[in-house]
Formats: C-alpha cells, structure tokens, sequence
C-alpha cells in the first residue's frame, strides 16, 4: 500500500470536508455525517477491513487514518474507529461468511455505521460481570439489559453486544449482532460530555430483543476470549490519536509562540516555551516509537497485550499533560475555543477513561509483570 | 478515443520558495510536491470522457508520485519520461512531448493551463504545433459529440468564446471544469499495477535545442510597511489622492 499516497489524499479530502467544521461540529454536538460517508465511499474507514470484502487490509494504513483524523478531530477519529474496527474488525475477525456478507459488506460499502457495546451502568473495568442475559429460546437467544458510553450508539445501524451466556467466570459471554429496527431495541440520544463531543455517545436498551441464533459472533460462552485481540487493537489506536493531536498542537504552539509579542520579543525565545515544545516533541517520538514496536510485534504475530496497554496509559496521559500545556503557550486565547486547543485537551482525557481507564491499565501491567517474573522464578 | 492528459509535478502551493546557491533555479531540499492544481481538471475530465487513458509526465523520478496520484483517481496507464538530472526548456519540454504523443496516436490530449511553478504556461501551445494538433487554451466547458469537440472559454467582460474543432485536440483546462476527486483507497491499490512506461528524454528530442536559459533569479522585493492614512472620510480622500498622486505617481 502507499502510504504517502494514502496520506496526500485523504488529507486533501479532510481538508476540505472535514477541517471548515470540525470546531463547529465539537461545539455543538454534531457528528459529521457527511465526512463519514465520504470517507467511507472513498474506502478509508475500510483500510484495516479484509480486501475480499473492499477492505484495505492495512495496519500501517489504519495508523496513517487515525493520526490524519486525530490531526483534525479526535473525536471524528473515535467514531470512525468504533464503527470500522470495534465493529467491523470483529465481524471480519469473528464472523460467519454470511454474518460477513450481511454486515460487512455494507459497512464497508454502504455508509453502515456500527457500534460494539460492552459497558454497562453497573459494569465497566469489571467486563466478565456484565449483567445483560442470553437466553437461549430454541432458534433464537432472548437479550435483556442495558449498555452505556457506548460510541456511536445513537447513530448505530449494527450493534455487537456483550451479554452473560450463563457460562462460569470467564467462559460466560455471549457476543450478538443486532441491527437497529429489531424488536426491543433501542438507543438513548447522544450524552452531553466534556470533550469528543461531535463523536455520538448513547445508552443501548434491550427489552425482551429476540436474536436469532445465526446472529451470535463468534463461539458460545467464548465472547470475552474473543473480544481480547479487538481490545488490544483498540488500546493500540491510542498510540496514532495521540500522535495526531501532538503533531497538531506542536505546529499550533510553535506558529503562536513565533508571532506572539511579549517583553518585546515573541515568546518563543523563552526558554520556559521552549521547555514545554520540546516535551511535546520527546512524548511525539515516544508514543510514535511504541505504536511502530507495536504494529511489527503484531505482524510478526506476537501477543501486544503489554506494550498495547502500556502504550495506551502512556499516550492517553501524556496527551492530557501535552495538550494542556499546549493551552498553556497560547494562554488566553488558548481557553477560547476558537483557536482549536482546548478541544484536543477535553478530547485526550477521554483516553484516560475510555477502552478501559488508565487505573485498570496499571492494574494489568502490574499483574502480567508479577506473574511473568513469577514464572520465571517459580514463586508467587 | 484515445486521451493523454500532460502532468507537471510543482512544489507544493504553501511552499516557500528558496533560491539554490547557483541563483539559476530553486532549492528543491525540503519541497513538497504536488499535482499541479490545473492538471487535476484534466485528470478528472480524462477520467469522465473515458476511454484508453494515458497520463503523461516529463521529470526526474520524484514526478513517478504524480503518475500515481493520477492512475490512483481514475486513469490507465502512464508514460514517464525521465529527464535523468538534466532540465530542458518548455520549447525542449514540448518537442519531447509532440513525439511521445504522436506517436502514440491519441485523439484528445489534456492538461492544465499552466503549471504553477514557473507560470510559462507554453509547452502545451507548442507541444499542439509540433505535433499539428489544433489547441485552444484555458478552457471551462467540453462537450464531446462524435467526431467534434467543443469547448467554451471565458474572456472579458464576462462573455465567453465557444470553438468546435476536430481531432487531435490539445486543451488547456482551467478551474471551474469540474471538481478534481480524490482517489479513493481502492483506486490506490489498483494504481500499484498500472503500467509506467519509461522514456528517456534526451532520445526522443529529435535534436530540438534550449532557446531559453535561466540565469538569475531573484525573490520579490519584500513589501513595504503599508501607510494608515488617519481623519475623518473627507480628509482621508484628499490625502490618499496626494498619495497616489506624488508618491505612488499612478494618477
């Protein structure tokens, strides 16, 4: 694939479509509609998709994707991503050739928007609990429960769900595609939130929704096994979102700094300015550094669960810290909104609660260490 | 019906221009190049005509880029000729494309008014009388019918100059024909196996020598600090006609 290629056009067609709104879209809650199905006629949410199907099937073209979007709009990037990979990924990952045929196709080809639902009210980091049941009724699984923070929902054709299968401890879930229209389901409107505002974020209500059995992802019980390639993808896409809004904001701050005047001079002969650029900079190459170690372990096919969550505590929190000192060198007219700084700074917070908080992060960073030294040892 | 379009790969419209030591061109370190915006009409407009489409482009190996862009929107194959490092003049550049051209046969050959990095806007004028084509410039409007085409262009004052020629036919397209797509992701994975055939400039000159040579160039001088003419409406007007008068001397 060629990815300067890749690069040069979609950022033609960003530039045009999605850059004039991208601010106005975040202030008022809007998901841009119109570049979704632009981008998805023009076969950029699909780079990751199998080509059998009109996919790209390119990982470095998924980070070229992502960075260009987050360089725009995170939350665009959210949205596109909950669609073309939370859902898509897993369908093509974990899909039947006719579950494939009826819900890929489309997405890839159709402007379909999907969603992959596994928060609930009472349950998040702790997913094996989810409280929404299956139950088989002879061709079909009866699901009743609830979703929430769920991307995209609002606007969603496809849903996956995470239900309870009736299994034991992590052999108990159940993955479902359902479609919007079917009987007892049904979505909340989009959240008013602090940051990726222009990305919808809803609750799923399933009140007594009758699944066909041809509609259950994957195996039996097996959802949470399942699930665990899709999460590592997910964690990994922090990596190219944060480079995208340090890039970004680096351009921004050093333009400003250039022409703003105090003491006679700009500030960007400061060296305290000076300091926070090259911060940005040292966590741009580290982020950029780990998601590059990160795809190669993938392509070799080596398990990226510890660098992927390492990966995405390190950028979701050194986006947070850079973007608020990128709001910090523009100062006051960095608060406004519109100078376009402050949106990256309520946008990079979610990463720290999103895809699993930066808390539950450490915790399996902290576990996977303990147990790999203890093996290695033959103690704990 | 048988359609080349002429590509020119430009540094980037946000580029900022530095002159190479030599002060006989630019330093080309560090510039981003492009499509030249012009040639997209021409790509896109080959692209809607359809038929067997061919894009052209004379350059070092860098402008291969630009072929891609165009077989990534849309068009069949490509044609490269190689300056190998040398530089040729738009009289050289033309010689070299009328002989790539007639040779290939086509019918319809399309490009961009100009190209936007030296603003010659030349070679395809000359490319059309080397290879005893007809040519009309700057065109927003073609409508192909059988055997004729016709092509509108704007003039002054609004009005417009419509033509009907047969074929060949070299069009310089200007903005407003269409609307240049992007190429799409699937349209960059085919372009991989498009064919470029690969020419050598120097052969296919038929002798044709440089009648321009670039010697000196300079940047424009940087502006002067504009002049805040202070007062109430009446004041400013004399002031500004005095201005223009005995400084600015335009009156």
């Amino acid at each position: 694939m060629d990815l300067n290629l890749v690069r040069q056009e979609l950022q033609k067609l960003l530039k045009e479509k999605l850059v004039p709104i991208a601010l106005e879209c975040d202030e008022k809650g809007e998901f841009p509609i119109e570049v979704y199905n632009a981008v998805a006629d023009a076969g950029y949410g699909s780079i990751y998709l199998p080509e059998e199907y009109g996919g790209g099937g390119s990982l470095d073209g998924l980070l070229v994707v992502m960075e260009e979007f987050s360089k725009i709009s995170p939350a665009f990037a959210l949205s596109t991503m909950s669609s073309f990979q939370l859902f898509g990924y897993n369908i093509a990952h974990l899909g039947t050739p006719q579950q494939k045929e009826k819900y890929l196709k489309p997405l890839i080809q159709d402007r379909k928007i999907g969603c992959w639902a596994l928060t609930e009210p009472d349950v998040g980091s702790d997913a094996v609990h989810v409280k929404t049941t299956s139950k088989r009724d002879g061709d079909f699984f009866i699901v009743n429960g609830s979703k929430t923070f769920i991307t995209n929902a609002p606007i969603a054709d496809f849903f996956i769900v995470i239900a309870n299968s009736g299994g034991k401890g992590f052999d108990s879930g159940n993955a479902f595609i359902l479609e919007k229209g079917m009987q007892g389901l049904s979505v909340s409107k989009p959240f008013k939130k602090h940051g990726h505002r222009s990305s919808p974020t809803g609750q799923v209500y399933l009140d007594q929704v009758r699944v066909p059995k041809e509609n259950l992802l994957g195996t039996e019980h097996k959802a949470f096994y399942d699930m665990k390639h899709s999460l590592d993808i997910e964690r990994l896409m922090v990596g190219p979102m944060i480079m995208g809004t340090l890039k970004t904001l680096i351009e921004k701050s050093v333009i400003y700094a250039y022409s703003r005047q105090q003491f006679g001079q700009p500030i960007l002969t400061f060296q305290l300015i000076q300091e926070k650029i090259a911060r940005m900079r040292m966590h741009l190459e580290m982020v950029t550094a780990a998601t590059e170690k990160a795809v190669h372990s993938l392509k070799q096919g080596h398990s990226i669960k510890s660098l992927a969550t390492a990966l995405k505590l390190y950028a979701a929190k050194v986006g947070v810290e850079m973007a608020s000192e990128a709001v910090q060198i523009h100062g006051g007219n960095g608060y406004t909104h519109e100078y376009g700084v402050e949106m990256f700074l309520r946008d990079a917070k979610l990463l720290e609660i999103g895809g699993g908080t930066s808390e539950m992060m450490l915790q399996i960073l902290a576990k996977d260490t303990i147990k790999d030294v203890g093996k290695k040892f033959g103690v704990i | 019906m048988k359609i080349a379009v002429l590509v020119k790969q430009v540094p980037d419209t946000e580029t900022k221009i530095v002159i190479n030591a030599n002060k006989n061109g630019i330093d080309e370190s560090n510039i981003k190049y492009i499509v030249s915006p012009y040639d997209e009409y021409a790509i896109e407009e080959a692209i809607k005509i359809g038929g067997e489409t061919t894009v052209i482009s004379m350059g070092p190996d860098r402008c291969i880029e630009s072929i891609r862009t165009a077989l990534a929107m849309g068009i069949q194959k490509a044609i490269h000729i190689d300056t190998q490092g040398k530089s040729y003049d738009s009289y050289q550049t033309a010689a070299a494309l009328a002989k790539v051209i007639k040779d290939g046969g086509f019918d319809l050959v399309l490009t961009g008014k100009q190209g936007i990095d030296y603003d010659n806007g030349q070679v395809t004028q000359m490319a059309a009388e080397l290879s005893g084509a007809s040519q009309v410039m700057v065109i927003d409007k073609l409508t192909i019918n059988g055997d004729k085409a016709k092509v509108e262009r704007r003039i002054a004052g609004g009005s417009k100059e419509v033509y009907e020629s047969g074929f060949p036919l070299f069009l310089g397209c200007e903005k407003g024909l269409n609307t240049p797509r992007y190429a799409s992701l699937p349209g960059i994975m085919k372009a991989k196996s498009k064919p470029i055939e690969k020419k050598s400039a120097d052969e296919l000159l038929g002798g044709a020598t440089a009648l321009v040579e670039f010697t000196n160039f300079e940047l424009p001088p940087e502006r002067a600090a504009g002049k805040r003419i202070e007062g109430e409406p009446p004041q400013q007007a004399a002031q500004l006609v005095k201005l223009l008068r005995e400084e600015a001397k335009v009156i």
